[in-house]
């Protein structure tokens, strides 16, 4: 709680002005929400970048936030449940990362935290289950990358020369501090930004010809009042209400989809087709069982289950699934998955404590 | 045209600057002067633009009467009077933008009372220098839009609609229905052009498609998704 506060006020005065920001958005983006205590830099981005990819940010020292969030999987990890650094399973599937700043909460059921500096303290000092496994190791942290010259160059170029530690911090070492070490990350993940699907370059390039008749069809459906998908999947990133520098559009959105008797989190489905399994307990291995499942809801609703009404009532056909997962699969954005592999992440495995 | 704003006083001025409004609208002037001073060459700009405003909105006033007109001695006498009009709005630009070189919103309107008068050159390049003073420029990009279809740039207009799509729909959609306009003079008269028209007319049409699915990605169509 004290480290959450302290992340919400501490002081950034001694890093200088911070250069102007150049997002690379994709047509039709807007620029994030960006807190007022962390501005963005190029500096802050590629520091957050290697903490992101490095394992010695877990108790294990061979887990990183890249374990659970790989590039190739749009920063999922193609597990059901994900696992922590100890190989403890946790309560969800491992939210893809795309576009994750302009979420407006972040997690599967709560609508809290609402910023990924807030949400990040979870997986690094979660003990119950454990996650990352810092908590009580900070210290060592910090003094881990403060004697690394690359970081600590890094986190001086991010954040400026050290100076005394802030009330509260966990650790300090240098101009290391577990706060800058959180900013960075969140960061580098605000620059996950994915907008280059064959899909972007059909509606916002005016490509045409990039959509095979299927997936132009699939679109129809997915858009349309009897199939519904687009009642929960609006937006810009197909989650629903969003965040930007403008504002949030509305509340986060959560539904009950008939996987759960609460309401959980609409994902988003940009890079869908690389993020299996499904759904937040990870029950789906593929996008047609995830379309069978919403083709049968109106019998479950029969039932007297409470869904939410925007989802469809409607059943498909085996040709409408077809179409639908190759619109579906149009959502994905090649670049996007190889703009961010790391290509000296060692190999992460779970448990090996 | 977009919405103005009426204008009072134009003779005297504060020291703190109005400011305009983002829709090429008129200029807000000042409503009590504490003090008479000279005034300075961004004021009579000022002045000169929203003299333009004012004739640019009864120049359109004028050509849209002249539309409805089925008497065609009316008709004529209509078109004259907003031509008329129209070429006042243009000498009024053309001064403002003299005077205040940096004013997009006068860049933007010269354009568009250029057009009006079928200078359509004249017309691309002050919108060329608008969206120059302000990159992004909505209001510049579409009426550029229309400017492109007046000289049969259609490849270029359909750049201008995905220009403005991902930033203005509402624009965007008042672009795509000039397309549909042009595109029903040119059916028309179809020696008038070399372009294939049924090619346009599918571009035409996906791209209304296009805009009605997609409108629950849009702000607005994301909020009402999930009121």
């Amino acid at each position: 709680m004290l480290l959450a506060a302290l992340l919400a006020v501490a002081a950034t005065a001694r890093a200088g002005p911070p250069a102007a920001y150049a997002w690379q958005l994709p047509r039709g983006f807007p620029p994030p929400a960006v807190p007022a205590d962390n501005p963005m830099s190029q500096a802050k981005v590629d520091l957050g970048r290697r903490l992101f990819f490095d394992p010695r940010l877990s108790v294990t020292g061979r887990y990183s936030c890249a374990s659970c969030h790989q590039p190739a999987r749009a920063f999922s990890d193609g597990r059901a449940l994900a696992l922590g650094a100890t190989g403890a399973t946790l309560p969800h599937n491992a939210l893809a990362l795309v576009n994750v700043a302009y979420s407006i909460s972040l997690g599967w059921t709560r609508r809290e935290p609402r910023t990924l500096e807030a949400q990040m303290l979870e997986p690094m000092l979660n003990e119950h289950p454990v996650e990352l496994g810092l908590r009580g190791r900070e210290p060592a942290l910090c003094q881990a990358l403060a004697a690394d010259q690359d970081y600590a160059a890094g986190f001086a170029a991010a954040f400026g020369e050290p100076g005394e530690a802030a009330a509260g911090e966990p650790c300090a070492a240098g101009a290391v501090t577990f706060v800058r070490i959180v900013r960075a990350i969140a960061a580098f993940e605000r620059t996950l930004i994915s907008g280059g699907s064959a899909f972007d370059r059909y509606v916002f390039r005016g490509e045409h010809d990039v959509l095979p008749a299927s997936a132009k069809r699939g679109m129809a459906l997915f858009f349309s009042p009897r199939v519904g998908c687009s009642g929960c999947h609006s937006g810009i990133n197909f989650a629903g209400n969003w965040r930007d520098a403008k504002g949030a559009t509305g509340a986060a959105s959560f539904a009950v989809d008939g996987t759960s008797v609460r309401p959980v989190r609409v994902p988003t489905l940009r890079n869908v087709a690389l993020t299996a399994p499904y759904m937040h307990d990870g029950r789906f291995a593929t996008l047609e069982a995830v379309l069978a499942h919403y083709a049968q809801l109106g019998t479950q609703a029969a039932r007297g289950m409470s869904l939410d009404p925007r989802l469809p009532r409607a059943g498909l056909t085996a040709d409408e699934r077809a179409e639908l997962v190759a619109f579906l699969d149009s959502l994905t954005d090649p670049a996007f998955v190889s703009r961010f592999a790391a290509p000296d992440e060692p190999a992460a495995t779970a448990g090996g404590g | 045209m977009r919405t103005a704003v009426p204008v009072s006083c134009a003779c005297l001025l504060l020291t703190a600057l109005p400011a305009w409004s983002n829709g090429g609208g008129s200029m807000s002037m000042p409503q009590r002067m504490p003090e008479v001073r000279q005034q300075s060459p961004a004021d009579l700009a000022r002045s000169a633009y929203n003299d333009g405003v004012r004739y640019v909105k009864k120049a359109d006033k004028a050509q849209a009467a002249s539309l409805e007109a089925k008497d065609p001695g009316k008709k004529d006498k209509q078109a004259k009077e907003a031509q008329e009009l129209y070429g006042k709005a243009l000498d009024s630009f053309r001064q403002a933008a003299s005077l205040d070189f940096t004013m997009p919103e006068a860049w933007n309107y010269l354009g568009y009372s250029s057009r009006k008068l079928g200078k359509y050159d004249e017309a691309l390049a002050a919108y060329e220098k608008a969206l120059s003073l302000k990159p992004g420029y909505a209001d510049a990009l579409e009426y550029r839009g229309e400017a492109f279809l007046g000289l049969n740039r259609i490849s270029d207009a359909q750049q201008a609609y995905l220009d403005l799509y991902s930033g203005d729909r509402g624009l965007a959609g008042k672009l795509l229905g000039a397309m549909k306009g042009w595109l029903a003079t040119q059916r028309a008269n179809p020696a008038s052009t070399a372009i294939n028209l049924d090619d346009v007319d599918k571009w035409i049409q996906e791209r209304a498609q296009i805009a009605g699915q997609t409108a629950s990605l849009t702000r607005a169509g994301t909020a009402a998704s999930w009121r």
